[in-house]
């Protein structure tokens, strides 16, 4: 609570101090169902506990909401007030005892005022929600749960804007447009609660309306888990493959790094980046395909050999063609040696027709290659390869991918590889002579030097 | 979503036992649509609805582990109609047959949809919904108190709980029958195989069951107070169970098309002959299910297949033909600890790795009796990987007793008996029902 401003610490005891006393004010009332308030916290606080995180945008999954929400319609607002008090002992663990007083009141002032609004709207369910009239009901439980949403948006936007200074209106609608969808849903699953619950079915109700949810809460945890395994198998492959043969260690994990940075600077959409990272571990894998005796081969190559490892892309493409959740990375990967000049390989693309991850993954390429250090060089400062970048941006890069990647390395920085010093002989030496460099001619140098000495060749 | 081509299985088809079932709910449905146009028809606007629902429930649908479609919503929408005896305060008493035409119409509807869509159903799936419908609302109506289809609703509003709970038991009554029938066709009536099928039934669909039937008796305990419209309100949730449950599946598609690939490795690499390795796969799973594994197991057993030649990658020199067959069986042991060690980087395919590390050992050393810790997978592995490189990618039938014979030979010493009889069993099947092995050979 110290490291916040002192006006945000300020508004955090108020509202603490508000809800607490909502809270006590809520025991005291006379009238109260006090066997329905228990059930329904112990749902509610089954729902609140340990939400899932997935990596979905708009979808974790807290079944508290809806739980809140029938709380709500069944037991009026103070015993709504009650029932998200239970909060108070959720599961979650890591949040600090201010923060968690400070959501327990947020929550229990959100649903007495959403109560409140709720008794005050005429033509909603007269005798404590016993009959329903549906869907005459509709319109209040609507107005209810929207009251309820944005009155917890605010309160939690309020302490982020004071906490962090950034403008209020926008932490607000940043959140409360991420909570919107499903707000609906859970408003609707929160009903069905209240109305099958008033309706006779009793506490069974909310089990019923729960366990899919609870089940969905399961299934989205086997998926992450599932997922991380992918992450993880994907990663230690790749590094497996690459460091048992051509590469140095960690070359894919850092252009596909590198990538990201820049496609991020470009504001390329979630899902395409989590492609774009995929693309960037794996641009090089079909090297694999290139035959071994080739890519170590000691002395110049001839065009039919030279043909044979600019097949790399094309094989790499071959291989990963087969899983359908690539899409878009298999064409970045096919075309990550073409040149914008339209003077690259496989296809010979120019410009636009070069697909826009390929055009990234060859600028992250080069700028990984050329400040990482080789046992037949030393790396290049970081200037020193975005110089040489921007020297070739619109002949061999595209001219804003190379910006991009300027302005993401001066918001970031950029963590060049450290290593391969000790290594006695580096089979990169080998293969990047031969890899980059179709004139056959230019000795073991860097990897700039061979474009720039290419570039050179054609002028004269 | 779109068929995930990746996970169907060999043997997970129905063959003759799938049809005689299609063929019997066929029958039926049809003697059901007879006794009720002979009997007239109950609220036809909820039939409708229902059939409504069951029929785009169809286009929903979500694969399970182990190439298992099914239809959440259909199926919740089928156990809901099943159950439904109230609809806005007024009572509904629609008979067995009626609630087995509309379900059986509904996924009629539902599979021409998928049809037109260039779609295919899995016919024994959709038909065993009209059974799940069928049983619950046989056993409802038995257990059901006779009130509850001729009262009002305020008559027994106080009851209401224990019809929810009486709900709940005839669902899962109804579940286990599902599950029984769905294991019994997939072991094609196989007294044996039904045991382990039913293992692997159960714990592929029953988290996804469960939601589906809470579901079921939500719609039946909604319908009073909320009328028709408790349809689309019940599917919220659901939808969300069915949404965690594709994600859930597309990663795991996802995760063994990758294995696929990168088992293309070596052979792009050049240091195994091409589809190896795809080959040794296919005839260690049909293997690994002809010995009774479970499907984690025949997973393991998958991906071990599909990797067992990656420590060759480590090689400087490619072995000549990539068969690990021709070399010292020292050289052999390497590359399996090779393989392994980069499997075990991953850290989440332990299995795999100790499957990959001793496809190497022999069944049994010279006098000791066979060391019972080396995996059944791996012995599996050795078997069919040196039977692939002795008949190569064109196999004929000459070159298949050849191999076979070698492989007999090698048994009680190389090669556990027990895989190398059920390898001979499964490979007689392909030549008898020309797969596409063997089909190209006499191409």
């Amino acid at each position: 609570m110290r490291t916040m401003p002192r006006l945000a610490s300020a508004y955090v005891c108020v509202v603490v101090l508000v809800g607490l006393a909502a809270i006590a004010g809520a025991a005291l009332r006379p009238g109260l169902n006090w066997s329905e308030i228990s059930v329904l916290a112990g749902l509610y606080w089954i729902g609140d506990s340990a939400p899932v995180r997935t990596k979905l945008r708009s979808a974790t999954i807290s079944t508290g909401f809806p739980v809140a929400l029938a709380a709500v319609l069944l037991v009026g607002p103070w015993g709504a007030c009650l029932v998200c008090s239970i909060s108070a002992i959720s599961r979650r663990d890591g949040v600090v005892w201010f923060k968690r007083a400070f959501n327990v009141s947020q929550m229990a002032l959100s649903a007495l005022a959403a109560g409140l609004l709720f008794q005050t709207i005429p033509g909603h369910a007269a005798d404590g929600f016993s009959t329903v009239h549906f869907p005459q009901v509709l319109p209040a439980v609507v107005l209810a749960g929207i009251a309820f949403s944005v009155l917890n948006s605010v309160l939690v936007a309020l302490v982020i804007g004071l906490s962090t200074k950034l403008p209020l209106a926008r932490v607000w609608w940043g959140g409360m447009s991420e909570m919107a969808a499903p707000s609906l849903g859970y408003g609707l699953i929160g009903l069905m609660i209240a109305v099958l619950w008033a309706g006779g079915v009793g506490p069974v109700a909310g089990l019923l309306v729960l366990a899919p949810m609870l089940i969905a809460r399961w299934a989205f945890q086997q998926y992450a888990a599932q997922h991380q395994a992918y992450e993880a198998t994907v990663g230690s492959l790749i590094q497996a493959v690459e460091t048992k043969d051509y590469y140095t260690r960690g070359h894919s994990e850092r252009v596909a790094k590198a990538s990201v940075m820049i496609a991020q600077q470009l504001g390329m959409r979630e899902d395409r980046l989590e492609m774009l990272r995929y693309a960037g571990m794996l641009h090089d894998v079909g090297k694999l395909g290139v035959p071994t005796k080739l890519l170590q081969k000691t002395g110049p190559l001839d065009d039919a050999e030279f043909a044979a490892i600019k097949l790399h892309p094309t094989r790499g493409f071959e291989m990963v063609n087969g899983i359908s959740f690539l899409e878009e990375a298999t064409q970045g990967i096919r075309h990550h040696h073409e040149r914008v000049d339209g003077r690259g390989y496989p296809d010979g693309l120019a410009g636009d027709q070069i697909p826009e991850f390929a055009r990234l993954i060859a600028v992250a390429d080069a700028f990984d290659s050329m400040t990482s250090t080789r046992s037949y060089r030393g790396a290049r400062s970081v200037d020193a390869a975005i110089r040489e970048l921007t020297r070739w941006a619109g002949t061999q890069f595209d001219p804003a991918i190379v910006g991009a990647l300027v302005r993401a390395v001066a918001v970031h920085g950029w963590e060049a590889s450290v290593d391969a010093t000790d290594d006695v002989i580096d089979p990169t030496v080998l293969m990047f002579r031969d890899h980059d460099d179709p004139s056959g001619e230019v000795a073991a140098g860097s990897d700039f030097a061979t474009y720039s000495l290419r570039d050179e060749q054609q002028v004269s | 979503m779109t068929a995930v081509h990746g996970e169907a299985r060999e043997g997970t088809t129905s063959p003759a036992i799938g049809y005689v079932f299609i063929g019997v709910v066929c029958a039926a449905a049809i003697a059901a649509t007879i006794a009720c146009v002979r009997s007239g028809w109950t609220r036809l606007d909820a039939a409708v609805a229902f059939a409504a629902l069951i029929a785009i429930g169809e286009l929903l649908d979500v694969r399970l582990q182990g190439d298992r479609p099914t239809a959440p919503i259909a199926s919740a929408a089928a156990l809901g109609y099943a159950m439904v005896f109230d609809i806005g305060g007024r009572p509904v008493a629609q008979s067995t047959a009626q609630v087995v035409v509309v379900v059986a119409a509904g996924c009629t509807v539902g599979t021409l949809l998928r049809l037109v869509a260039g779609r295919r159903s899995r016919l024994t799936s959709v038909a065993r919904r009209v059974v799940l419908a069928g049983v619950a609302a046989v056993a409802f109506r038995a257990t059901a108190p006779h009130s509850l289809t001729t009262l009002h609703l305020s008559a027994y509003k106080q009851q209401l709980r224990w019809v929810a709970l009486l709900m709940v038991a005839v669902v899962a009554l109804t579940s286990v029958v599902d599950v029984l029938i769905s294991a019994f066709v997939r072991a094609r009536g196989r007294a044996v195989a039904f045991g382990w099928t039913l293992r692997d039934e159960i714990s592929a669909t029953s988290a996804l069951a469960a939601a589906v039937g809470a579901t079921g008796v939500l719609t039946a305990l909604a319908t009073p107070a909320m009328r028709l419209y408790a349809l689309p309100a019940v599917c919220v949730p659901l939808l969300l169970t069915q949404f965690a449950f594709r994600r859930y599946a597309a990663i795991r598609t996802t995760y063994r098309q990758t294995i696929r690939s990168l088992s293309r490795v070596t052979e792009v690499g050049g240091y195994v002959e091409s589809g190896h390795s795809e080959r040794v796969s296919r005839l260690a799973l049909a293997v690994g299910r002809e010995l009774g594994l479970t499907e984690n197991e025949l997973l393991d057993l998958e991906y071990a297949a599909l990797l067992h030649d990656i420590g060759q990658l480590s090689l400087i020199d490619p072995i000549p033909g990539g068969s690990t067959l021709v070399v010292a069986p020292v050289e052999r042991r390497r590359v399996a600890e090779l393989g392994a060690d980069v499997i075990k980087t991953t850290g989440v395919l332990d299995r795999v790795a100790e499957i990959v590390a001793r496809q190497a050992d022999p069944y049994r050393k010279h006098r000791e009796s066979p060391d019972h810790s080396l995996p059944l997978e791996s012995r599996i592995i050795k078997a069919a990987s040196a039977y692939d490189d002795l008949v190569g990618a064109a196999p004929t039938i000459d070159a298949n007793a050849d191999a076979l014979e070698r492989l007999r030979l090698g048994m009680a010493y190389e090669y556990d008996p027990r895989v190398v009889e059920t390898l001979t069993r499964v490979v007689a099947r392909w030549i008898e029902v020309p797969t596409e092995r063997f089909r190209q050979t006499s191409a």
